[in-house]
């Protein structure tokens, strides 16, 4: 067994639900751990292999760990993170923006890079549910330089979905949006978001 | 105008609500959760609790808080908290939440008003309070409720029979939803909500 393939890939629950559905089968597996926020101690935050965040994250907590995230993306470690940025962790971040107002073409999305997140899925099954656009979401956090846009949103195609090779190492993968596990309507197609999420941050693709 | 203490969850959605220019001059300061036990509640007229505020991280405070309210404090208690979990005589009745309601021709979400002579009232109106519906409450008597579902449950009420203070409870969470960019009537709801709490409360 290899370090990276011995260290955890951790879920972090921020409110006092149960786990999202679409983990059950990762979670299962022991591919994948729950741990509340509240019991997330900085030692383990960095020496985690990948890090699933929610928009439920407290992020004014997360934010005051930025060195035990450096320290996390050091090593390697991979961070999906989902919502609205409103406290970058990191120097390169930047918050999120928000779409203007709100018409339909505001909730166009079109596919910007590949990635194995969303490998073969057609944009077009996340930007409607129940024929109603504006779930999948509502802006965007700017990429820092080096950022790969992977999803856009509204007529300038902002990058709402985009990934980061961290240069000093690590990566992050963002969604500036709602949980990607919740924004189709077809279970199935959260549920392979929800184990692809859990399959990059283990760092088996790419 | 009252002295409002609002506790900062610190979620995204609690950033903008609390935070952005929009509604922060309303706040007179914010406090996370887990530092209620340093702040003076006596210097505050209300402390208010945003929807979404996890109840594990108010229950550790529920003694500081019946304090407060013994003294005459006022607690602003909004949705999604499981006020039961930490504030006296609240009996909330969970209810599934239709997401889809407004989809279905002239669909309502069945809530009204249920005293439209109340102050707040004058600041929000009936397509300012239907969004989603949580859950639901049997407020004790005595307590005055302000909005009802359509089987006449409270929605939100205000109770100043069970302690010395005040508790303004609901199941409504506009905080989440104004702060998420997602839903114009939560943002109506606090664009009304929020200056009466400050002017009038």
């Amino acid at each position: 067994m290899t370090a990276a393939a011995g260290r955890e890939n951790l879920l972090v629950l921020s409110g006092d639900g149960p786990p999202p559905k679409a983990f059950d089968a990762p979670l299962a597996a022991g591919a994948l751990a729950i741990v509340p926020q509240s019991e997330l101690d900085d030692a383990r935050l960095a020496a985690a292999r990948g890090l699933v965040t929610t928009m439920h994250l407290d992020q004014v907590d997360f934010a005051r760990r930025s060195a035990a995230l450096e320290a996390f993306f050091d090593r390697g470690g991979r961070l999906a993170f989902m919502g609205h940025l409103a406290r970058p962790f990191l120097p390169e971040l930047a918050p999120f923006v928000p779409l203007g107002a709100g018409r339909r073409a505001d909730f166009a999305l079109v596919a910007l890079g590949e990635h194995a997140v969303f490998e073969g899925l057609d944009r077009a099954r996340l930007e409607t549910r129940r024929g109603v656009a504006g779930f999948y979401g509502r802006g965007h956090a700017p990429p820092p330089p080096g950022g790969r846009a992977l999803t856009g949103v509204g007529p300038q195609a902002a990058p709402i979905d985009w990934v980061w090779e961290r240069p000093a190492g690590g990566a992050l993968l963002m969604h500036a949006g709602n949980d990607l596990w919740t924004v189709c309507d077809e279970p199935s197609v959260n549920v392979a978001l929800a184990e692809r999420i859990v399959t990059w941050c283990a760092g088996a693709t790419a | 105008m009252t002295r409002i203490l609002a506790i900062h969850p610190g979620t995204a959605y609690h950033c903008e609500t609390l935070e952005a220019p929009r509604f922060a001059r309303l706040f007179d300061a914010l406090v996370r959760p887990e530092d209620l036990g340093d702040v003076d509640l006596s210097r505050f007229d209300i402390v208010l609790a945003p929807c979404r505020t996890p109840a594990s991280r108010l229950a550790p405070h529920r003694a500081r808080l019946e304090a407060y309210l013994a003294m005459g404090g006022a607690v602003v208690a909004m949705g999604e908290t499981d006020q039961h979990l930490w504030l006296p005589s609240i009996r909330f009745i969970s209810v599934p939440t239709n997401w889809w309601w407004w989809l279905e021709p002239d669909a309502s979400l069945g809530l009204s008003i249920a005293d439209p002579r109340h102050p707040l009232f004058a600041r929000i109106g009936a397509n300012d309070i239907a969004w989603h519906l949580h859950g639901v409450f049997s407020p004790p008597d005595g307590a005055r409720s302000l909005i009802d579902d359509a089987e006449g449950r409270s929605v939100l009420y205000l109770d100043e029979v069970t302690t010395k203070g005040r508790m303004l409870v609901t199941s409504l969470d506009p905080f989440y939803h104004h702060g998420s960019h997602f839903m114009p009537a939560a943002t109506r709801f606090l664009d009304g909500f929020l200056p009466w709490l400050k002017e009038e409360f």
